[in-house]
Order: structure tokens, then C-alpha cells, then sequence
């Protein structure tokens, strides 16, 4: 699963690769329970337990109406529950108390950006790399980061059952770290993603997660902790036969079109026609709009 | 949905607007700002084929569009593929959301789909046929779509020969 393919030294970088500091409630609730339902009971449990704030609540707007709430919360929370399990209580309530003051000093500032954009754009919001920065730096010293983060990098290929990621350990070593494909495509990972993978152990099962991260310049100071935190520097060669002039509209659309217009053979008109009259194929339910 | 937000059949005057759809974000750039291959490129190709449509459908198809004051947010394209007996096919060529619509936990997604399948019924019914199957496509890495269909109530019974997995159901 893991290879490592030489321990050179690092040149300090200023541009790291770091997880997203802020996440959906959801998001959270999944690292502080994971293979645990979502539900807003559990992480009311968690709220009242200490184990996370009840967030940044924000009021999302579409162009000229409300669409609904949100609560999102600093992902310093589920780092403190890894250090937990790690066996560093210490570390884990530094990054609790972290996490609080985050939230509090960028509260406002989250909820006016997020009311109208979505949380993949936030690397975008001016306030970003400041955030970014306050969460590093609540993570730099953390001994026990070294023990659940295995590496971080940039997914390279992504085929069959397995995808494989090229990247660093937190002590510098290159590795290359095959990843189960199914979990990448559940988190919206493709090839080209920078992420961080965290482990842990649950018993005798060791659980892997994965930490979809973005290139972000932070100040010297909190960057040369993360000088490991690197995507290789070469880019991703494109596919065979790619080229901008295969992006146009016409070749897409084209390339479309054939799709849904391949002819089906007999032998699946045949096998819908079996699952039609046995009963396989479900009876939808029609929701009268309103 | 507000009252701003208007189902209908796609009209000739809504052409501009389709070519201007997008449902996802642009391809990355390099350094030298040349673009990139796409990080999504079956939102790319449904982006590319609704830019491309001509309203309003021809026969035996629907084109739906969603509309707030000037904009399209979200598109469906059904049309009657194969009539295979005693049922009609429904081809559900396309549901696509506009990009200022997404991070609404699929709420906007389920309204269009609830629209499409209305429109699959009244398309079965001019095929003088009381239900019909409606078949979807789907890239097997659009996550989204897979559960929206899954929400919706279909079920995956295929994985086609050009890798695309094919979900299934009927109505009424």
C-alpha cells in the first residue's frame, strides 16, 4: 500500500497543500464518528459532550431569495478527535480551544461568504489564507500529527479498484500510497486532487481516510512545518489524444450525442424486457410539483 | 421553489440562454493560463450538448428548462427512445443544474426531477401508452447523480458497454 521512494531533503516551500479548514456539519460529524449515521441527534450529542461547537450558521441566499441554513464548523475539531485517539489528550483540547477561536474570530466573515457561495469556492474568499494560517498554526507542534497523518499529495492515477497517490510522509520520505477507488469517487476525488491521508486505529482495523486539500501560500513561519505537504512539482501530463482543441463545445457535444444515441444490442432489450415483467424494475412515485 | 421560478418547455427565444448554461466550472489553467483537461468531463459534455440545443423539442422529445428572470438554472431532456412492447422507453438525456444552484442538498435537483418525470408520463401518454420505463445514463464517477436517481427512486440494473451505468424505472 505504501512505497517509499527516497527521504530527500525538502526546500522550504511557502505554497503547501492543507486540507479545508472549515467543513459542513455533516463533514465533521463523519470524522468524529466515522461509519456512523449522519444524523442531527448524534451530532447534538457531540455538541453537548464538548466534542464540537455548534459552528458558524449561515443563511444561504440565492439570487433573490433565501434557500436555506447551513452550520459549518473549523475542521480543527475532528483533528483534536484524531489526537484523542492517538492518545494525545493534550493536543486534542489545544485544538478544541483552537477550533472555538476560529470560528468566533472568522465567524462573520464565513457566514457573509458562504451566504452566496459554495464551500468549494471558499479557497477563493479573501480571508482565506488567513484562515488557512490560524489552522496551521494550531496544528504546527502537534506531535501526534506525525502519528495519524500518512501522507500528503496529489492523486496520479485513478484505475480500476485503486487509485494511487504521489506525495510525502510528514517526515519528508516520497511515497506513493495505493488508495481504495471507491472511497476517492465517495469524496469527489479524481486524478489531478490534492489531498492529505489520514489513519487511524479502530481495534485491530486500521481506518484510512482521505482530506481533499488545496495549494495555499502561507507565511514562511507556519509553512516550513508543512515543507512535506507538497504536490509534485511536474504537472499531470493529459490523456492520450487530449489537446484544448478536443474541449470545444462542438467536439463535446458531438462526443455526447453519440453516447446517447449508441443502439442497444438484442440481448439488453431482451434483458430489459426480462426485468420489466418480473418486477425488477421499480414503479416511481410522481410528486406533483408545487 | 419560489414563485420566481418558472417549469415550462423550453421556446425558441430561450436559445441564447442555453448557449449561455453552465453547469460546471470552468477547466483548470496552467501556469502559462492554457487550459487544462477538465476535472469533470461528463458535466463538460452535458454543459457542451445543452449549449448546442435548439428549442423547442422535436418529436416524441421534451426539453425543459427552469427559469428566473432571465436565466436558465437547470435543464432536462427526455425523449421517447425505443418502443419496445407493451412499454415505451424514456430516454432521460439530461438533468443539469445550473452552478449557482448546487450546495442546496439536492432540494433543486428533486424538483427538476420530479418535473422530468411528469414530462415522461405526459410523453408515454402521447405514445398512446398509459406508463413507460425511463432509462438514465450515467457516468460512473457522477456521485450526485447516482443519488439523486437513487432518491428518486430508480435503481441501477446495467453497466453499459460504454462504461456508463443504466438506471431504471417506471411510471406511473
Amino acid at each position: 500500500m505504501l512505497a517509499c521512494l527516497d527521504s530527500a531533503k525538502l526546500s522550504p516551500p511557502l505554497q503547501i497543500l492543507f486540507p479545508m479548514p472549515v467543513a459542513s456539519w455533516e463533514t465533521v460529524l463523519r470524522g468524529l464518528a466515522p461509519g456512523q449515521p449522519v444524523t442531527r441527534g448524534r451530532v447534538r450529542t457531540y455538541r453537548s459532550h464538548g466534542m464540537v461547537s455548534s459552528g458558524v450558521t449561515v443563511t444561504r441566499r440565492s439570487t433573490h431569495r433565501l434557500r436555506g441554513k447551513g452550520s459549518y464548523n473549523s475542521t480543527l475539531w475532528v483533528w483534536a478527535d484524531r489526537c484523542r485517539t492517538a492518545g494525545a489528550p493534550n493536543d486534542a483540547s489545544a485544538l478544541r480551544e483552537a477550533a472555538r477561536g476560529i470560528e468566533s474570530h472568522f465567524g462573520s466573515q464565513l457566514a457573509s461568504y458562504l451566504s452566496d457561495h459554495d464551500l468549494s469556492d471558499l479557497p477563493a474568499a479573501p480571508f482565506y489564507r488567513a484562515l488557512a494560517s490560524e489552522t496551521a498554526k494550531a496544528l504546527v507542534s502537534r506531535r501526534c500529527l506525525t502519528r495519524v497523518v500518512l501522507a500528503a499529495g496529489r492523486l496520479t492515477s485513478l484505475t480500476g479498484s485503486t487509485g494511487q497517490l504521489t506525495g510525502h510522509t510528514p517526515e519528508g520520505q516520497a511515497v506513493t500510497v495505493d488508495l481504495l477507488a471507491q472511497l476517492l469517487t465517495r469524496r469527489g476525488l479524481h486524478v489531478g486532487a490534492c489531498l492529505w491521508v489520514v489513519s487511524r486505529l479502530a481495534e485491530d482495523a486500521a481506518l484510512v481516510e482521505v482530506d481533499p486539500a488545496v495549494s495555499v501560500r502561507l507565511p514562511a513561519s507556519v509553512a516550513k512545518h508543512f515543507q512535506w505537504a507538497t504536490a509534485p512539482v511536474e504537472e499531470l501530463a493529459p490523456p492520450p489524444g487530449w489537446s484544448p482543441e478536443a474541449e470545444t463545445d462542438a467536439v463535446l457535444a458531438k462526443q455526447y450525442e453519440a453516447k446517447l444515441s449508441s443502439r442497444r444490442s438484442e440481448r439488453s432489450r431482451e434483458d430489459l424486457l426480462a426485468d420489466l415483467t418480473s418486477g425488477r424494475i421499480p414503479r416511481l412515485r410522481l410528486h406533483p410539483l408545487g | 421553489m419560489g414563485p420566481s421560478c418558472v417549469w415550462r418547455d423550453a421556446i425558441r427565444p430561450d436559445r441564447p440562454l442555453l448557449q449561455a448554461f453552465c453547469c460546471t466550472k470552468p477547466a483548470p489553467r496552467d501556469k502559462r493560463g492554457r487550459p487544462r483537461p477538465h476535472l469533470r468531463p461528463w458535466e463538460r459534455q452535458v454543459e457542451a450538448w445543452i449549449r448546442q440545443l435548439t428549442p423547442p423539442a422535436g418529436h416524441r422529445r421534451v426539453l425543459r428548462v427552469a427559469g428566473d428572470f432571465g436565466t436558465i438554472l437547470g435543464v432536462s431532456a427526455l425523449r421517447i427512445d425505443k418502443v419496445l412492447e407493451p412499454v415505451p422507453i424514456v430516454q432521460l438525456q439530461v438533468i443539469a443544474i445550473h452552478v449557482h444552484m448546487r450546495g442546496t442538498g439536492g432540494s433543486f435537483a428533486d424538483q427538476m426531477m420530479a418535473d422530468s418525470l411528469q414530462s415522461a408520463l405526459r410523453l408515454a401518454v402521447q405514445a398512446s401508452k398509459t406508463g413507460a420505463v425511463v432509462l438514465a445514463a450515467v457516468d460512473p464517477r457522477n456521485a450526485p447523480s447516482q443519488r439523486l436517481l437513487r432518491r428518486s427512486g430508480f435503481i441501477m440494473r446495467a453497466v453499459l458497454a460504454n462504461d456508463l451505468q443504466e438506471w431504471a424505472g417506471q411510471i406511473p
